[in-house]
């Protein structure tokens, strides 16, 4: 994919406070460019979670959070929100419609897209995600995966310049999440941000990490912090798998 | 609710034929043809709401309400209710499997115990369950105005629907 230079989001000083005081965001700085992948990747409690909230406007933040030269505020967040599509952590958050096709297309029809537009964007958003067999069903009785997939598809009829994912790969089997590994690795045309425990999944997909602990603690290229065994460690996190000697239990 | 809503007005109605007395309540002719035909009527009208609730898709109530011209708010209302209690109902049905894995052995008293608990979590649930769904309908542009499926058309089949069930309803109040 060809990557330009420009900044598509970027985040100064963000603040973010929980209403019993908990401080969940506390001075984030971040610019995160045109066609990059980017991981986001820190602890339980990190913020990574409330960052994706944050930079969408769900939740409140004090600092600037600029979106494709727009800043947040109150008359701009609904042109960020269709700039920015994020498929939450849990699908079943997600998903809400009686069908999965009429969920898929409830985004682009809020938008005041045209009839055959909504149409055209659903259809295109089942067939990238292989849900277009699904598109009649209930998502309440779709496996997880499926939901996953569903829920991706949400997002994607939207058309958004950046893609943010929450914990993607979490409750997937082996075979669904290596199928999600391929579908992104495969996506292209829109920005990612992957906010993930999953550094197998991190190495394979991005090309850039933010370690997040309440602030940006370490930026930089794939390969650098998921060697950084110290640095990992410092902040619970482990060495992906496939970077690491396998141990069985029966080994001395 | 509706039995005792019948024998409520059997009990209360003024007539003049006693045909016999309840608890030492006399109850007329009248009194139990006026309480016979109010249990009726409102069992057709539920009997009709039923039908149509569980024989038309959401989406079509959706677009046949705008047609009529109803107010965005009621229309956005009328449909949250009903995809609100499908997703609480499925909330609730994973919350009692919880329940009952273990809680199978308890004697009955104790179960009694633990469900009343149970409805507490489950009010609890439901606040957050609310908050993530708008949180997941306002990241994906809702504003107030619930978007009409684009597969979803007023047809005349559905102004014949609407029109029967109109119907069904005038009778059951009529008669």
């Amino acid at each position: 994919m060809a990557e330009s230079h420009e900044s598509l989001l970027a985040c100064h000083d963000l603040h973010c406070s929980y209403p019993d005081g908990t401080v969940a965001l506390d001075g984030v700085d971040l610019t995160i460019h045109a066609g990059e992948r980017v991981a986001l990747i820190g602890p339980n409690g990190a913020g990574k979670s409330t960052l994706l909230r944050a930079i969408i406007g769900l939740i409140p933040s004090d600092g600037d959070i600029i979106v494709g030269g727009t800043k947040l505020t109150g008359r701009t967040v609904r042109d960020i929100r269709q700039r920015i599509g994020l498929v939450f952590q849990n699908p079943d958050d997600q998903l809400f419609s009686p069908t999965v096709e009429e969920d898929v297309a409830f985004g682009p029809a809020a938008l005041g897209c045209s009839r055959d537009n909504v149409v055209e964007r659903t259809h295109r958003a089942l067939d990238a995600v292989g849900m277009r067999d699904q598109a009649h069903r209930n998502p309440l009785q779709l496996s997880y995966g499926e939901r996953r997939r569903a829920a991706i598809a949400t997002v994607l009829s939207m058309r958004p310049a950046i893609l943010a994912m929450d914990e993607p790969s979490s409750n997937l089997d082996p075979a669904h999440r290596r199928d999600l590994i391929r579908w992104i690795q495969q996506e292209e045309g829109c920005t990612l941000l992957l906010a993930t425990h999953d550094l197998d999944m991190v190495a394979e997909t991005c090309d850039r990490v933010l370690l997040l602990s309440r602030h940006i603690v370490a930026d930089g290229a794939t390969r650098t912090i998921l060697t950084d065994n110290t640095l990992l460690a410092a902040y619970g996190l482990e060495a992906p798998l496939g970077l690491q000697q396998l141990r069985f239990r029966a080994d001395p | 609710m509706l039995l005792v809503l019948g024998v409520f007005i059997a009990l209360r109605a003024e007539g003049d034929e006693i045909l016999f007395r309840m608890l030492g309540v006399p109850v007329t002719t009248e009194a139990l043809t006026t309480a016979g035909t109010t249990v009726v009527r409102l069992l057709a009208v539920a009997c009709a709401s039923l039908l149509f609730t569980l024989l038309v898709p959401m989406s079509h109530i959706v677009a046949g309400l705008r047609a009529l011209r109803l107010p965005q708010a009621m229309i956005a209302v009328t449909w949250l209710t009903e995809r609100f209690l499908v997703l609480l109902a499925a909330d609730a049905r994973r919350l009692m499997e919880g329940v009952r894995a273990r809680s199978a052995a308890l004697p009955l008293p104790r179960r009694i115990i633990v469900a009343s608990r149970i409805s507490g979590t489950f009010l609890v649930r439901a606040v957050s369950r609310s908050e993530r769904m708008a949180d997941a309908m306002t990241a994906r542009h809702f504003d107030g105005r619930i978007p009409l499926h684009p597969t979803q058309r007023w047809v005349v089949r559905d102004t014949v629907s609407v029109v029967l069930t109109l119907v069904v309803i005038f009778f059951a109040l009529l008669y």
